[in-house]
C-alpha cells in the first residue's frame, strides 16, 4: 500500500471516529431501546463484522486456488485471511458485548441468535488453527486446511447471513439498521456518510493488514533452512 | 468533561497507536525484504 493511501486511511478513520462521537446518535427511537449513545458503536461494530465475513470469503477463494494449483503461496494467503477474519470477529464480538450490556443489560445472552452464531463461528475457526498446528507435514497441512477452510467459509455464510434471518424472533439486533426488507438504505444522510466511510476505512485497513501479514509470513518462510 | 468526548479521545489514541504500529511493522518488513534481495 502506497504512503498516500496510508495517509488517506488515517485521515478518513480519524474523521469517522470524530464524526461518530460529535454528531447525533444513529439510534432510531421508534425501534430501539437503551442509551442513545450506545448506538454510536454501530459505526465500528458493523464494519468489523463485515471485514471478518470478507476475510473468510478471501480465505475460501485462496483455499480453492491452492487445491487447483498446489502452490504454497495460496495456502499462506488463506491462513492469513482466516487469522485476520478471526481477529476481526473477536473485535466485533467485544464491541457487540459492550453494546449488549448498555442496551439489554447483559454482556452475553445465549438466546440471542447472532451472539450464538458468532460464538459457533469462533469455535470452528479455532478448530481450523488447531488443525493447522497439529499437522507437521506442510503439504498435508495445506490440503487439509484448504478443505476445512472452504467448508468453514460456507458455514460462516450460513451462520452470519442465513441463520439469524431464519430465527429472527430470537434476535434483539435492529433488523433494518442498514437496509430495509426492500434493500433501501434506512439511514439519514449524515449517518450514512459516517457509516459508509467507516466501512471503506475498515476495508482499507484490512487490505493493509492482510498484505503486511502475508509479507511477514513469506519473509519468515524464506528465512527457514527448509523453506517451510 | 462530556463522556462522549472522553471515549472519542481514547478511541483516537488507540487508532493512532494501531496506525503507528502498522507503519513501523511495514518499515521493518521492507528492511528484511531488502536484506533478502541483497
Amino acid at each position: 500500500m502506497k504512503m498516500v493511501w496510508k495517509i488517506l486511511l488515517f485521515l478518513v478513520m480519524t474523521a469517522v471516529i470524530i464524526g461518530a462521537f460529535v454528531t447525533a446518535s444513529p439510534m432510531n427511537p421508534a425501534i430501539s431501546v437503551g442509551s442513545p449513545d450506545a448506538y454510536r458503536i454501530f459505526y465500528f461494530h458493523v464494519p468489523q463484522a463485515w471485514v471478518a465475513s470478507l476475510s473468510f470469503l478471501v480465505a475460501m477463494f485462496y483455499s480453492i486456488r491452492y487445491l487447483q494449483t498446489r502452490r504454497m503461496a495460496f495456502d499462506i494467503r488463506a491462513a492469513v485471511a482466516n487469522r485476520l477474519g478471526l481477529f476481526f470477529a473477536v473485535i466485533a464480538t467485544v464491541t457487540g458485548s459492550i453494546f449488549a450490556k448498555m442496551t439489554w443489560g447483559e454482556f452475553w445472552n445465549w438466546s440471542e441468535i447472532r451472539e450464538v452464531s458468532i460464538f459457533l463461528l469462533m469455535v470452528i475457526y479455532g478448530a481450523y488453527f488447531a488443525l493447522r498446528s497439529a499437522v507437521a507435514d506442510p503439504d498435508k497441512r495445506a490440503s487439509l486446511s484448504a478443505v476445512t477452510s472452504i467448508l468453514f467459509a460456507m458455514a460462516a455464510i450460513f451462520l452470519i447471513f442465513v441463520l439469524p434471518r431464519m430465527y429472527a424472533e430470537f434476535s434483539q439486533h435492529p433488523s433494518d439498521s442498514v437496509v430495509d426488507e426492500e434493500g433501501q438504505i434506512t439511514m439519514g444522510r449524515t449517518v450514512a456518510l459516517i457509516f459508509f466511510s467507516s466501512l471503506a476505512a475498515f476495508t482499507a485497513l484490512y487490505v493493509w493488514m492482510y498484505r503486511l501479514t502475508i509479507r511477514v509470513d513469506e519473509t519468515g518462510h524464506n528465512r527457514t533452512p527448509e523453506g517451510d | 468533561m462530556n463522556a462522549n468526548i472522553v471515549v472519542m479521545i481514547v478511541t483516537l489514541i488507540i487508532w493512532l497507536g494501531v496506525f503507528l504500529y502498522l507503519l513501523s511493522l511495514d518499515r521493518k518488513v521492507r528492511k528484511l525484504e531488502r536484506g533478502h534481495e541483497n
